[in-house]
């Protein structure tokens, strides 16, 4: 009586096991912002520190149950059933000793990222007996063990979209590099440059000079005409923020702050760079970005670890010491630059005056800056002046350098309105010979990181010609 | 068919039965899956579900999709949901290689489901019957989930909605199977008001019933098995003694019908309350289909005390045996023994607690069960946070919060589209731990876009000596700066506005339940006052 043995298939029997989820979702910056502020959140910090634990527990749990059951009633070969038997020994044991120090330790506030609990599950499975290859399998496991939906973010079309805790780094700014990527020329930074250094590109040259003496062949080729080509020259740039108390402002029309605004910029020029250092095909990486903060304790963010750690803690509080921070990323340029041989390009995003010295610092800036604060402006407060010395004196030292390697952006977050005052005058003269400063918008938020690519760009072309 | 082989194992299958108990099943159906994975798959829904079309939990699916990723869940080879008809789920490694040992070992297996469905169609107990119904419910249940959902995403562009009826239906059936009913039920008027009301309306009354019907669905465990286990047995012992296969001894692959205590303790147990009757098969078949349930059985064999003799005996016997099972034979099977023991004593506590209760359904079984246990709660500032304990992996964070959102423990005003009721702790047993949950919700300040979207604040603790030390030793320190920091509080007052904290109406738990339920208490009153 065969009739009443059916085939099943996956077409005709779906998995029991699914999730109903819905996978559209539109992404912008204010989104960005709520992920971001949802993340800072230290409340949050800590209960999804011990939801991640609880998380991992719940999973061995099942996982060790299964085994069991598995090795009941499973026939299987002899090699299978030792490493199932030595699994389950591990799981049980993390299940049993390693996640509840781990939660405990959780709970009295001392592992504080998912990269501690992670070390401290793998130390506490160091005294356990298995070969290297055996922690090198536990440690992928672990790695899927880490599952924490914590964030949950809806768009304006009423999408839902729920990001793992400890990817959202990487989300936002995968999602933040892709969308300033769209927003900038196809191939932006990382091929010809006109700069009066390198070698001559001949072809690019040739190209040039038909299209300004509108014949072929050229009847001449001109200085203008010239383009260098900028091969293997790798770049460091340095992303200078200022966290005073001022960025604490929320952006006009939005739910943000002016820091949060560029604490996603940084991450969205950070990640924009890696992702063009990528594409060019070598094995150096040609952009590394780094994130000064403009803040007492003087640091350069540059790896992502470290940009995980300031995204989470930064607070915009205190004073502006600008030429401090300024001055230790250019002390760290340096090195890079006699040791790896890169390009320095230093961008600094602020929304005022500078309104801290460096004690002891001894400045020599351009007389014509000192006759300026001399005769026109006598009444500006001291400290303010001596600051614009200060900078004037730390960045016109390394743009005269003679490597020409140096290159400076500013920005300044305000209204158009800025134009007339005299802290714009100030900011001007103070950077005369350095850099030209480019007013953003703070309303505008959402186009900085774009601004400030762009401009910088068509500053590094202005200042070669 | 394409496999004419297994045609033909199972037409012989169907005659060694007829010939055996004089009858075969007719109410059934062979499913068998060409993909070994969705096998196991369904079979750890049947398993945690009740019945094939259970709904889990979020959390229980990615656990149980990794451990299938890993391939921790059992090959069970076959399983069988005995509703009407029954449902005989196989998976097919057999055709892969032709040998005695698989034609043999199929074809005991096709005796073993025969044995299960002959029994679901003339048992006396009344298991089929309602799994029959459960399994209709559940059907019921997802189409009105899907469909509802569909509903509220396509024309609302609500994404949030099946994930959470999925959870929604997978935490509160598993709390209405304890004998949780008070859940949020919308006013019979607000059908028309939203699909999600009405929606809830359906599926809460629907998921009510099923807990009944679950419920009255007798103890019958031990009996099926047993009954199943004879059959087979039966007839393997005589088509081996008959020598029709090259070998006499049992082949490996029949390891999920022998080896697991269950079905070695059954068999053995049938076998002592029939010891009399042993010549003749069929009376003992009939007698068998007539119990109503495992406490007949075991009042067969004697009752409680010598079933529990049996086990002893068996447990004994099996743990120089049971390497036959495994593949392994230097030495780490051994490894396996603390599993067999663990089955063995649940076997025993089930025994024991049948035979002292003289349990007959599961509805009894479940009251004195102590998978869910409610402590009362406590009161702050007049609002009750309710503390309870809950065994099961299914729930997590996330499913916290629709049991926030739907236990009508405490009423309150509440804002749509879904209330919020009272805050709550639960604790929950992992492995050696106990984990102390809490679940608040924050104030409102206007209508959420999801039930996702209410601010939630949740900490999860050990309940720990070091973590109760540590607390306190934190709090003294704390009290001591306070202390010597009298001038500040003098200058800018206390910013501590002191909340009522009333814990009368908590019943009895153990000292360090109550310790821990304490710090999260606190954890709850310092919240809202920096809020």
């Amino acid at each position: 009586m065969p009739h009443r043995l059916h085939m099943i298939t996956r077409e005709r029997f779906s998995d029991p096991l699914t999730i109903w989820r819905d996978p559209e979702f539109v992404f912008d910056f204010a989104d960005a912002a709520s992920v971001l502020q949802k993340w800072r959140d230290p409340r949050k910090g800590q209960s999804s520190r011990e939801a991640l634990v609880l998380g991992m527990s719940l999973e061995n749990a099942v996982a060790v149950k299964n085994i069991r059951r598995r090795l009941l009633v499973t026939p299987m070969e002899p090699m299978e059933e030792e490493d199932l038997i030595r699994e389950l020994e591990i799981l049980e044991y993390l299940g049993n000793e390693a996640l509840p120090d781990a939660l405990l330790k959780v709970n009295m506030g001392e592992l504080q990222t998912k990269e501690e609990i992670e070390s401290f599950i793998q130390k506490h499975l160091k005294g356990f007996e298995g070969t290297a290859d055996y922690k090198k399998q536990l440690t992928e496991s672990l790695r899927t063990l880490e599952e924490l939906t914590d964030i949950e973010i809806t768009d304006r079309f009423g999408h839902k979209m729920r990001i793992k805790r400890e990817e959202v780094m990487d989300f936002l700014g995968n999602q933040l590099g892709n969308w300033l990527t769209r927003q900038l020329p196809a191939r932006p930074v990382n091929e010809t440059i006109v700069r009066p250094r390198g070698k001559i590109h001949k072809k690019k040259t040739f190209e040039h000079s038909i299209l300004t003496s509108q014949s072929i062949p050229p009847k001449s080729i001109d200085t203008d005409d010239i383009v260098i080509i900028k091969k293997d020259r790798n770049a460091q740039i340095y992303l200078a923020v200022d966290i005073s108390q001022s960025m604490r402002n929320v952006v006009q029309g939005t739910h943000f702050s002016r820091l949060e605004g560029a604490l996603l910029t940084s991450l969205a020029i950070f990640y924009y760079l890696k992702k063009q250092g990528r594409t060019r095909r070598t094995n150096q990486k040609a952009f590394r970005t780094a994130v000064v903060p403009i803040s007492k304790n003087r640091r350069i963010v540059s790896s992502e670890g470290e940009l995980e750690r300031f995204l989470l803690t930064a607070q915009a509080k205190g004073r502006t010491p600008m030429s401090a921070s300024i001055r230790s990323a250019i002390d760290h340029a340096r090195i890079k630059k006699n040791t790896q041989n890169r390009d320095i390009h230093i961008i600094i995003v602020t929304d005022g005056r500078p309104n801290e010295l460096i004690p002891g610092y001894d400045a020599k800036p351009s007389t014509s800056l000192l006759h300026y604060f001399e005769e026109e402006r006598e009444v500006i407060d001291p400290v303010a002046r001596n600051c614009y010395i200060e900078l004037n004196s730390l960045l016109r030292d390394v743009v005269k350098d003679r490597s020409r390697a140096w290159k400076v952006s500013y920005f300044m977050i305000g209204s158009e309105r800025l134009r007339h005052t005299d802290l714009w005058r100030d900011t001007r003269r103070a950077l005369r010979g350095i850099a030209y400063p480019v007013i953003i918008d703070p309303s505008r938020m959402d186009i900085l990181a774009k601004t400030i690519i762009t401009e910088s760009m068509r500053l590094g072309q202005s200042t070669s010609s | 068919m394409d496999n004419p082989r297994v045609v033909e194992i199972y037409k012989q299958a169907r005659k060694d039965f007829e010939e055996f108990v004089g009858e075969t099943p007719e109410e059934y159906k062979v499913l068998v899956f060409i993909d070994p994975e969705l096998h196991s798959s369904l079979y750890q829904v049947m398993e945690l579900g009740g019945s094939p079309h259970a709904v889990l939990s979020q959390e229980m699916i990615e656990n149980l999709r990794k451990s299938r990723a890993r391939n921790y869940l059992a090959d069970e080879c076959i399983s069988v949901f005995p509703s009407k008809p029954t449902m005989i789920y196989m998976s097919l490694p057999f055709e892969l290689e032709q040998s005695p040992e698989r034609d043999f070992a199929l074809r005991i297996m096709f005796i073993h489901a025969f044995a299960h469905a002959y029994f679901a169609e003339k048992s006396a107990t009344n298991d089929s019957e309602m799994l029959t119904q459960i399994y209709r419910m559940d059907m019921i249940i997802k189409e009105l989930m899907m469909n509802n959902a569909y509903g509220l995403k396509e024309a609302r562009q609500i994404g949030w909605g099946l994930p959470y009826f999925q959870d929604m239906v997978a935490v509160i059936r598993l709390l209405s199977t304890f004998g949780v009913q008070d859940f949020y039920l919308p006013p019979e008027s607000s059908r028309n008001t939203s699909l999600f009301q009405n929606f809830l309306l359906e599926i809460i009354t629907f998921l009510n019933k099923r807990a009944e019907a679950v419920k009255k669905k007798n103890l019958s465990g031990i009996l099926i098995e047993a009954f199943a286990n004879y059959i087979h047995t039966e007839i393997a012992t005589k088509i081996l003694e008959k020598g029709e296969y090259k070998f006499n001894t049992l082949p490996r692959l029949l390891k999920p019908i022998y080896g697991p205590p269950m079905n070695q303790f059954s068999l053995e147990l049938i076998k002592r309350a029939f010891e009399d009757k042993l010549e003749q098969p069929r009376e003992i078949i009939q007698e068998v289909l007539e119990m109503k349930g495992d406490l007949d059985l075991l009042n067969k064999a004697g009752g409680g005390p010598d079933a529990r003799k049996i086990i002893k005996d068996v447990r004994e016997r099996t743990q120089s045996t049971n390497v036959y099972w495994h593949a392994d034979s230097t030495g780490y099977w051994r490894k396996t023994w603390n599993i067999y023991e663990g089955e063995w004593d649940q076997i025993d506590d089930y025994v024991k607690f049948v035979h002292r209760f003289q349990v007959v359904n599961v509805g009894q079984w479940l009251e004195s069960s102590k998978a869910f246990q409610f402590y009362g709660y406590v009161k702050v500032d007049s609002k009750p946070i309710y503390v309870f304990e809950i065994d099961d992996e299914s729930v997590n964070l996330e499913q916290l919060l629709i049991l926030h959102n739907h236990s009508l423990l405490y009423r309150q005003n509440f804002k749509m589209p879904t209330p919020g009721f009272p805050d709550i702790i639960m604790f929950k047993k992992l492995d050696r731990m106990i984990v102390g949950t809490l679940l608040s919700v924050g104030s409102l300040d206007d209508n959420p876009m999801s039930p996702w979207d209410i601010p939630i604040y949740t900490r999860a603790i050990d309940i720990s000596k070091e973590l109760l030390d540590f607390v306190k030793a934190q709090k003294e320190a704390q009290a001591k700066e306070e202390e010597t920091d009298v001038s500040t509080s003098v200058l800018y007052g206390t910013s501590k506005i002191r909340k009522e904290v009333d814990y009368s109406h908590l019943s009895k738990m153990s000292q360090s339940k109550l310790a821990s339920v304490r710090i999260l208490i606190d954890e709850i009153v310092t919240q809202q006052e920096s809020a």
